[in-house]
């Protein structure tokens, strides 16, 4: 077949450009890091690296969530240790004025204690987390209780529903509480009030208003630590979320990172390979355009 | 054969030989000429004078230029698809850039949004978290925006690449209709073969705009037509292309002799541009729309049924769309709830507390809303993603394949047509020394001559 030279400059053209744009490639890979800088480069991969980032986030967004939650219930863990602590110490005042011998002025000193125990209570109970109260349910603006003008603690004004939040794919957490749940119950009335009446059994020396208020007291501790039982088993299921979250997270991420990062030293070989290419090629081109009949023509 | 008849014989034989090296100049000073082929100096030997004569030397015929129709034929079916992939590949590169990197797009934005949603559920009395989401729906809300306006703009490119092809076929048909009449009008070889090539060039440069097909005419021009068949050049007659522009968005359709020939042009640079246009940017935006207009209608559902901080209704979050059609193009924040963080309806019922709507709302990250059940509006995204990806690869490995293609044929015809600076260094020799021989020769004759008339004029 006859070879003109127009012939063979086009098809090494075409090999040269090839050539350069495979180095230009590999050369790109290697500055960034990067295998994927177009959806042209792996349409598969970068769709896959799509799917892979938005697990990324969603994973970090439940991390966020669970680290949110876990203050929270901090605080409500410890606000359910003091109540158990304060019922604890208003039961040993109680017990001690069920003591008919008690003076009047050491049933004074009961009763001052159980009123003491009741504004810390109400103290406790009105504690705000990034500026909602966690124990007045759904209405997390208002405190779960106000005080009357004597002093006494009017009743419960928050809401019987709560609030959740998610950490995980279908796995919700509590995190605001009913206070009228804790502090009342089933009874008719609520710790408060309770305090309020045994403070004036104790008084009066009362001894069956004595022993009711005592018996009060024992449900509300019952109810404090299955309370706190329950907020124990959420803060132990957020540290378990967070640890598969985690272990998850790494997984997703060494997807994106399998889908999007190149090989350097898969790329560092192609490089060397497409530059030998080309300079082998650029070698034939130029050897051979060299060569001409009418060099030896004279 | 008389002495005088055998320098009449060199003379003739030294012009010949001069022919041939004319011509083999011709060709090497076209060697890079587009569309130009070989030329040939046809001889042949000059018949007896008289009985018992060798001969009367050589004849020059003419000039031929060799073309291989066959071989120009299969060039003109190359070269459009080349063009065509070309001009996918080119186009599409552009909305590969458009579309960004995985997580860096509309998918970072989505998630950025949900993100928002779950903040709000976290703390839904926080008005740091409500003017997050106001933040976040924007950012979407003008991803979308911009994403749309950028491939519509993409249409336009495309649109204007159509209306430069059809003004440069436009040209060409007209170039090629004259130099038609030109070879009509002259009975020359040379003069015919000169006008040819140039015509050829015009003809490869018609063939890389759109599909075309030639057929010879007797005086040895060319009549060309495309598509189904539709008339672009007969003889000296061309019949032009024009780009009407027709609603709902002044995108052209392409018209010949009053027909309407759009979906008759698929190959070439114009078919190219014309698929972009007309077939892959609808198709991208239409993917895009669905991802707009569900994101707006799913949250617009939820957050409708919900309440915002002061107890009240939530009604919309997005402003209302009406159609999956522009959704992406559309969609905005509604502007009430844009002003007042407020507004937002991040419980499902009326107190402040409650946040099963935001947190619904936050899931939506995980529904399975489109594609009849199947995707995600991430997923979606990526299916986005993997075919603007996979178009533009396709277009970039068909180029490669028929650029391979065009170039063998080229070769091809290189084979045929081209000129080899080797071969006419051979034929510049070997008419150089035949007329250094036939110069010889005249000399030989011309010494006899003289002798002649020197004796008998002695």
């Amino acid at each position: 077949m006859r070879l003109s030279a127009n012939a063979a400059i086009r098809s090494a053209l075409l090999d040269l450009e090839r050539t350069n744009s495979i180095l230009a490639d590999r050369q790109r890979e290697l500055a960034s890091g990067r295998r994927i800088h177009t959806a042209s480069d792996d349409p598969g991969g970068a769709a896959a690296a799509v799917r892979s980032r938005a697990e990324v986030g969603t994973l970090d967004q439940y991390a966020r969530a669970s680290d949110s939650v876990e203050a929270r219930l901090s605080v409500v863990d410890s606000v359910l240790s003091d109540l158990v602590s304060h019922i604890t110490a208003a039961k040993t005042s109680a017990a001690g004025a069920s003591n008919s011998g008690q003076t009047a002025v050491q049933r004074e000193a009961a009763a001052t204690n159980l009123e003491s125990i009741r504004d810390a209570l109400f103290s406790s109970f009105s504690t705000r987390v990034a500026g909602t109260y966690v124990f007045s349910g759904l209405a997390s603006t208002a405190p779960p209780y106000v005080k009357n003008p004597d002093g006494t603690v009017a009743a419960y004004q928050g809401h019987a529903s709560t609030t959740s939040v998610d950490i995980d794919r279908a796995v919700s957490v509590q995190i605001t509480f009913s206070a009228d749940a804790i502090l009342r119950g089933t009874d008719a009335t609520n710790l408060f009030t309770e305090l309020d009446n045994l403070a004036t059994a104790i008084r009066a020396g009362d001894m069956a208003g004595i022993d009711a208020g005592r018996d009060a007291l024992d449900r509300a501790f019952e109810r404090a630590t299955a309370a706190q039982a329950q907020v124990g088993i959420s803060l132990r299921s957020v540290d378990t979320g967070r640890v598969q979250i985690d272990a998850r997270r790494r997984a997703s991420t060494q997807e994106v990172s399998r889908h999007e990062d190149a090989n350097l030293a898969k790329t560092l070989t192609d490089l060397a390979a497409a530059d030998t290419a080309l300079q082998a090629a650029l070698g034939a081109l130029g050897r051979t355009s060299q060569l001409s009949l009418l060099d030896y023509l004279r | 054969m008389a002495l005088i008849d055998a320098l009449h014989m060199a003379t003739r034989a030294m012009d010949a030989q001069r022919s041939g090296i004319e011509v083999a100049g011709h060709n090497i000073s076209n060697v890079n000429t587009p569309g130009y082929a070989r030329r040939v100096l046809d001889l042949r030997p000059g018949a007896p004078l008289s009985p018992g004569s060798a001969g009367s030397g050589v004849e020059a015929i003419g000039v031929r230029a060799l073309r291989d129709v066959f071989i120009e034929r299969r060039l003109l079916q190359a070269l459009p698809a080349e063009a065509r992939e070309a001009a996918i590949a080119d186009g599409l590169a552009v909305v590969e850039t458009l579309l960004g990197a995985p997580g860096g797009s509309i998918d970072g934005a989505l998630t950025e949004f949900f993100d928002a949603f779950a903040g709000l559920a976290d703390d839904p009395t926080s008005l740091a978290a409500r003017q997050d989401v106001i933040s976040r729906a924007q950012s979407l809300a003008n991803g979308m925006r911009t994403l749309s306006t950028q491939l519509n703009a993409a249409r336009q490119d495309a649109d204007l690449a159509i209306r430069d092809g059809v003004d440069e076929v436009n040209r060409l048909a007209t170039t090629i209709a004259d130099l038609n009449q030109s070879i009509a009008q002259t009975s020359d070889g040379p003069t015919k073969a000169f006008f040819r090539d140039r015509q050829q060039a015009e003809i490869d440069r018609l063939a890389a705009l759109i599909d075309i097909s030639t057929i010879a005419r007797g005086d040895g021009g060319v009549d060309v037509t495309f598509g189904n068949g539709r008339s672009l050049v007969i003889g000296s007659n061309p019949h032009l292309l024009s780009a009407v522009p027709g609603p709902p968005n002044g995108l052209v359709a392409i018209q010949n002799d009053g027909f309407t020939v759009t979906s008759e042009i698929t190959s070439g640079r114009v078919g190219g541009a014309l698929q972009v246009r007309d077939v892959l940017l609808p198709e991208y935006l239409t993917r895009l729309d669905t991802i707009a207009f569900e994101v707006v209608e799913e949250v617009n559902t939820l957050h409708g049924a919900g309440f915002d901080l002061d107890g009240n209704a939530g009604g919309v979050f997005f402003t209302a769309l009406g159609a999956t059609a522009g959704a992406a193009g559309a969609m905005t924040l509604d502007p009430t709830l844009a002003a007042n963080g407020r507004r937002i309806a991040a419980a499902s019922v009326a107190q402040p507390g409650d946040n099963q709507t935001a947190r619904a709302i936050a899931n939506l990250r995980d529904a399975r809303v489109l594609d009849g059940g199947a995707s995600t509006l991430h997923d979606s995204f990526a299916a986005l993603v993997r075919k603007v990806g996979g178009d533009s690869r396709s277009a970039q490995l068909e180029r490669e394949s028929a650029q391979d293609l065009v170039t063998q044929v080229q070769n091809l015809r290189d084979a045929a047509s081209g000129v080899s600076l080797d071969e006419e260094a051979v034929m510049m020799l070997k008419f150089q020394r035949a007329f250094e021989a036939n110069a010889r020769f005249f000399q030989v004759i011309d010494e006899m001559t003289e002798l002649l008339i020197q004796r008998l004029g002695a």
